[in-house]
């Protein structure tokens, strides 16, 4: 289950930074397994608040989902596609006077931690792809890693999400645990 | 005493900065966090339990298929292409207090996608083994299926009641 949150560029300031961010959401992710544990029950990681900021608030850009592996067994590549909804989502909206280019660029991780363990990931020529907001299935694919420039012309929408998906390595020996890490968008109105 | 040329020039200047604003270049960020629960050996996960739901006194057998919404679904986690032996363990009547009621299990396996209607009966009680195939795209961290289902039969003078039950799944490697 993914919860999502409010718009990230709402959200006030003096907010946690992200490292501070990701130990809390493993801290919530670590209860969680104690009461799936007791119930029986598998659960499926929820979401943590998202970071956003904003010159004027001209460009915002929102989280609406990460992106959860969920159980991978050691051994197997694990692999998300943008359009799998497990893949992670952005929103990022334009407010002025078009026309709008903007460039997305992204800080992806190469490993993801659990304390000292590493497990590898990473992200090919199409594990990202966005989309205006009103036609959400004409999705055209990029390269994360370089990162894309969206031009908005004068009459159309100024908003476009962003979906992420990636492919997990683990080893036939890699210890089992809760990895994760974070990815970072900006988003640059030119 | 501004002239109307010197008017004129200054309204064309601030349409020109009205239709265009100048500004600086913006720019916005937001985080998401990737996360993955890695698992090794083999694991066997309890997707849901077996729910029969109401049934009338004096009635039976009350069949519950594997393609029913009650079946009962666990998932077998381990490396592709090993084969585990499986045990189901089902106690042959539920209780509720000291009452009971006739439980008759039944089980069936899939090893190649989490799809009830194309499963394989298995034996309750016997042993059984199975192998885990390697996972098609998508489907990469579910590698094995089973599915609980069966049938109860009430006596005419079964009282009302919650009569449960527990199934016990093993399986090595």
């Amino acid at each position: 289950m993914t919860l999502r949150p409010p718009p990230s560029s709402d959200r006030p300031a003096g907010r946690a930074p992200a490292p501070a961010r990701l130990a809390a959401h493993r801290a919530r992710r670590a209860r969680r397994a104690l009461v799936g544990a007791a119930a029986g029950t598998l659960l499926a990681a929820t979401s943590v608040a998202g970071q956003g900021q904003g010159n004027a608030q001209r460009v915002a850009v929102s989280r609406l989902a990460d992106l959860t592996f969920g159980l991978v067994v050691g051994g197997i590549p694990a692999s998300i596609r943008p359009e799998d909804p497990a893949a992670a989502q952005f929103e990022v909206t334009l407010r002025g006077q078009p026309p709008h280019a903007v460039t997305l660029t992204l800080m992806l991780p190469r490993e993801l931690t659990s304390g000292a363990d590493r497990l590898p990931i990473h992200f090919d020529a199409t594990s990202a792809a966005w989309a205006t907001r009103d036609a959400p299935d004409a999705r055209t694919a990029f390269d994360p890693a370089r990162g894309t420039t969206v031009t908005l012309d004068q009459r159309g929408p100024k908003s476009i999400l962003v979906w992420i998906g990636g492919v997990l390595e683990p080893g036939p020996t890699q210890p089992s645990g809760d990895y994760a890490e974070l990815i970072t968008i900006t988003a640059v109105e030119n | 005493m501004r002239s109307p040329l010197f008017l004129a020039a200054t309204l064309a200047l601030g349409t020109l900065a009205g239709g265009r604003p100048l500004h600086a270049q913006a720019s916005a960020n937001a985080s998401t966090t990737v996360s993955a629960d890695v698992v090794t050996g083999l694991t066997i996960l309890k997707v849901a339990d077996v729910e029969f739901g109401v049934v009338p006194a004096g009635s039976g057998p009350n069949v519950l298929l594997a393609t029913d919404a009650g079946a009962g679904r666990f998932s077998l986690l381990g490396q592709p292409g090993r084969q585990v032996t499986v045990t189901i363990a089902a106690p042959a009547a539920l209780m509720s207090g000291a009452s009971s009621i006739a439980y008759a299990g039944a089980a069936s396996v899939n090893e190649n996608a989490d799809d009830p209607a194309a499963a394989t009966p298995v034996p309750v009680g016997p042993s059984f083994t199975m192998r885990l195939r390697d996972p098609s795209p998508g489907q990469n961290r579910r590698l094995g299926h089973l599915y609980l289902h069966g049938a109860v039969t009430v006596a005419p003078t079964a009282p009302p009641g919650v009569y449960t039950g527990t199934v016990t799944v093993t399986a090595e490697q």
